[in-house]
């Protein structure tokens, strides 16, 4: 599965790419939130791990663009959360997020089952 | 809710954030290395283990300005003063942070007056800790750029300042940066955390050594952190 990891937070990254590789995945690594389409496009991932607190442009706003563009509208997005969000988590899900991941309540290997999951179904 | 009881509920809520964050990055990074003992290559070894230090590190800084802030409060905090030459601590502190300033993109330029004596009464580590802390959030709070350090007679005293051409401060919310349970301004990465501790325990150091600290800024035109010490 290759995954398209959106989050500014380098530890992060680097935690959950780790992870990720070693359960035969790859991750491509987004810093910010523009572009993020366009990424995708070049990518093409199956699946957008998206942080909802990015520089330039917040993951609500970047959910929204994913999902009004038909190219890429498709692929799975799961928001990646901090403590103290949940009324973005609602506002991510009406506007068609496949699911959340709190991030600090986790480790990088629950991620990994969580979006083999959703992935696989 | 009082007012009081509000801005405490937020501050909580925010050291928990400041606290959890850094906890979950040891947590995982832990996780992750006794899992995959076996299979880790040694640079990510290496690379996990750098992630638990500078996470327990950063732990440890807001821990231990919790704990300074707490006597600063109730005036069980002391400093040790000794004759010490101020720019010793300055060429120290632009060392210390020379890397993570080039790294941001932001240069150090000192300017030390002639005028200025050779030694003065002060606790060395605390000053440090004091223009560390000015240091960081001039990097923290600005894109790039230069950050200028003068040091400087003034009127009994020597004043030290920091000015860098960051996002600046609104005036109404200048008074607010020095007092516990604020931090006005979010850093320009936002990977930077702050607990807006820093000040108050630069403050209560400044203020021990018969000092002042304040700040001149415009919104979105830099500001100029600085402190007094006296020169007897």
């Amino acid at each position: 599965m290759h995954i398209l990891l959106v989050e500014d937070d380098e530890s992060l990254y680097n935690l959950y790419s780790t992870e990720f590789d070693l359960n035969g995945h790859t991750v491509a690594w987004h810093k910010v939130g523009t572009g993020v389409v366009d990424r995708i496009k070049e990518e093409k991932p199956d699946v957008v791990l998206l942080d909802i607190m990015l520089p330039e442009k917040t993951g609500l706003e970047v959910l929204k663009d994913i999902k009004a563009n038909p190219d890429v509208n498709k692929i799975p997005v799961i928001m990646l959360t901090n403590f103290g969000t949940q009324d973005n988590v609602h506002e991510a899900i009406e506007n068609g997020a496949d699911d959340f991941i709190m991030k600090h309540n986790v480790v990088p290997s629950e991620i990994v089952e969580k979006v083999e999951s959703i992935v696989n179904g | 809710m009082d007012s009081d009881n509000k801005t405490k509920e937020e501050f909580i809520s925010l050291m928990v954030h400041e606290l959890r964050a850094p906890l979950s990055i040891i947590h995982s990074s832990a996780d992750i290395l006794k899992r995959h003992k076996d299979d880790l290559s040694d640079s990510k070894r290496d690379q996990l283990l750098e992630e638990i230090k500078v996470a327990s590190e950063g732990m440890l800084d807001i821990v231990n300005d919790l704990l300074d802030t707490s006597k600063i409060s109730s005036g069980r905090f002391e400093v040790t003063k000794e004759a010490s030459d101020i720019r010793d601590i300055v060429r120290g502190q632009i060392s210390l942070f020379t890397n993570i300033a080039e790294t941001s993109g932001h240069t150090f330029k000192l300017d030390v007056s002639d005028k200025v004596p050779q030694i003065v009464m002060l606790d060395k580590e605390r000053i440090a800790h004091v223009l560390g802390n000015l240091i960081s959030n001039a990097i923290k709070f600005s894109e790039s750029g230069e950050i200028l350090i003068e040091v400087v007679p003034f009127d009994g005293y020597i004043k030290v300042s920091v000015k860098d051409h960051g996002v600046g401060i609104e005036e109404s919310k200048q008074i607010e940066l020095f007092h516990k349970f604020k931090q006005v301004s979010k850093p320009v990465d936002s990977n930077q955390k702050g607990t807006g501790l820093g000040l108050v325990v630069a403050k209560g150091i400044v203020e021990l050594h018969g000092g002042d600290i304040g700040v001149i800024s415009q919104k979105d035109e830099g500001s100029t952190f600085w402190f007094t010490l006296p020169l007897d």
